[in-house]
């Protein structure tokens, strides 16, 4: 599903991001990526988002090789995966379910089965009820559970969540990486999470890759991270 | 169709959010298409004056007496081929009398006896030429030509006007370009400041995976509304301003000579020209900033 090959990506103020960096994910693992400021993870999520190329190496989504996807390529590609953030980046004048309904206007799925998608993902997310709710009237919580269903209306094969866990108390935390692990098992999703949360990571046990200075340091099968990072 | 929909009514809501800087760059719009449609009427009167005048410029060709009906034909054709002439029309000596005479009202009468035989007057040629200014030349070309007794223009002054409208048309038309870029700018302006207001708005859309044609259309329609918004209070000036300046004019300006164009269909010409000017000035100017922006980023 994932494969990095040799990646070294260097940006052109001179700062080296990543250093040989060699990854295999396969379809519907549940891995988490963690790391220190600096250690490269929002450069990783940068060259799978083909928000970046590599500078060497071989980076493949899907059988997809981003190094080498036109730019005029890249929409398309963006909506075979989908993204979380930290920051939400909800639509502050639409509501919950138009939030959620941008991504399957981009992706041109016809009206109805849009509507009807919309429906079944805020279902799965627990927001059926706040559809009419507009961002600001939401918890911290709900916001970042209507960002993943957003993330997912489009059936998206590789599932990126960047901190999604940031900015909430460790309660709200593992309900959202517990919600992560059901669109996980129930959608088939591969997912990656990015995070320096060691608490979640240590608590609910998934593959864990440690990534310091751009390095691959620790690949964990059996998951859980007790380190300084 | 409801993706159009859509964009509609996004940039229906983009238009209001940034209420003020929509009303700004109306008013920018509405200003440059009222001195738009100022000048276009101006330009547009002087080049029917112009082609009035034009048409009362005419070469008279004198045709020598030894010329037989043949070589008066070749002599038409020559004419006739060279650049810059319209129309050709012949006159024979007897049709030239006539012209004489009545030239001269009722006292023309004493000609009369010159009649028939004894008629002075030469077959003649009249060359109307489509470019007033060109008149000098065309009657030195036929001059030099076989069988020409004479070739002569009426009025040095007349030239020297038709050059002068020229002019004003030209400056009106250059003006007209010089305002329709300054809209294109304003317009460039405003949607690259909504632009900035809008940059998460774009980054987002971009991580769903949007292209760049579905992040520029609503914007692309906003400046397409924008410009023909701008060009509804000229449209309105023009068809109300241009007949009220013809009814006090009477339809004429200084002299009988220099007809006004009628006020319809003209007022309606313009305001369609108008209309398409400010829609596709806004499509052009916020096309313009969209497309400058998306292609920074990948």
């Amino acid at each position: 599903m994932l494969k990095l090959k040799e990646v070294y990506k260097t940006y052109k103020n001179g700062v080296n991001a990543l250093y040989n960096v060699n990854l295999f994910i396969e379809q519907g693992e549940f891995v988490y990526i963690i790391g220190p400021t600096g250690s490269g993870k929002s450069t990783l999520i940068k060259l799978l988002d083909a928000e970046e190329r590599p500078t060497k190496g071989l980076v493949e989504v899907a059988g997809i090789d981003i190094g080498k996807l036109r730019q005029s390529r890249i929409p398309k590609y963006r909506r075979f995966i989908g993204v979380v953030f930290q920051d939400y980046k909800l639509l502050a004048k639409k509501t919950v379910f138009e939030n959620v309904m941008l991504a399957l206007q981009i992706g041109n799925m016809p009206l109805l089965a849009a509507r009807a998608r919309v429906r079944e993902v805020l279902e799965l997310v627990g927001l059926s009820d706040k559809a009419n709710s507009y961002p600001n009237q939401l918890s911290g919580g709900q916001q970042q559970r209507c960002v993943i269903a957003r993330a997912i209306a489009n059936k998206p094969k590789l599932l990126i969540a960047d901190e999604p866990t940031g900015n909430l108390d460790f309660v709200k935390a593992k309900e959202i990486v517990l919600l992560l692990e059901k669109i996980n098992k129930e959608e088939r999703t591969t997912l990656l999470i990015v995070t320096h949360d060691v608490d979640i990571v240590n608590t609910m046990r998934k593959r864990t890759i440690a990534l310091e200075d751009g390095h691959i340091v620790a690949d964990l099968k059996e998951g859980g991270y007790h380190s300084n990072v | 169709m409801y993706r159009l929909t859509r964009h509609i009514k996004e940039a229906f809501f983009g238009l209001i959010r940034h209420g003020g800087m929509t009303f700004s760059s109306v008013l920018a719009v509405t200003i440059t298409l009222t001195l738009m449609s100022f000048f276009l009427m101006i330009s547009m009167n002087v080049r029917q004056i112009t082609q009035s005048v034009q048409g009362e410029v005419q070469i008279h060709v004198s045709i020598s007496n030894v010329f037989d009906t043949e070589s008066i034909q070749g002599l038409g054709d020559q004419i006739e081929i060279l650049d810059g002439v319209s129309k050709v029309t012949f006159s024979d000596k007897d049709q030239e009398l006539d012209k004489f005479i009545a030239s001269y009202g009722a006292e023309g009468s004493i000609f009369e006896m010159y009649r028939g035989e004894k008629n002075p007057l030469k077959n003649a040629y009249i060359v109307e030429v489509k470019e007033g200014s060109d008149i000098k030349l065309i009657t030195e070309q036929i001059r030099v030509f076989v069988g020409v007794d004479k070739a002569d223009y009426g009025g040095e002054n007349t030239i020297k006007l038709i050059r002068f409208m020229n002019g004003i048309r030209d400056v009106g038309l250059i003006l007209v370009i010089i305002l329709s870029s300054l809209a294109i700018f304003l317009i460039a302006n405003t949607i690259k400041i909504t632009i900035q207001s809008r940059l998460d708005e774009i980054s987002i859309l971009r991580t769903l995976g949007a292209t760049n044609s579905f992040i520029r259309a609503p914007m692309v329609l906003e400046g397409l509304t924008i410009g023909f918004m701008g060009s509804l209070f000229p449209i309105v000036l023009t068809v109300y301003g241009y007949e009220w300046l013809y009814k006090l004019l009477g339809g004429f300006m200084v002299s009988e000579l220099f007809v006004l164009r009628p006020v319809y269909p003209f007022v309606l010409q313009i305001s369609y020209l108008l209309a398409i000017l400010g829609v596709v000035v806004g499509l052009i100017g916020s096309f313009i900033s969209v497309t400058r922006y998306l292609h920074m980023k990948r």
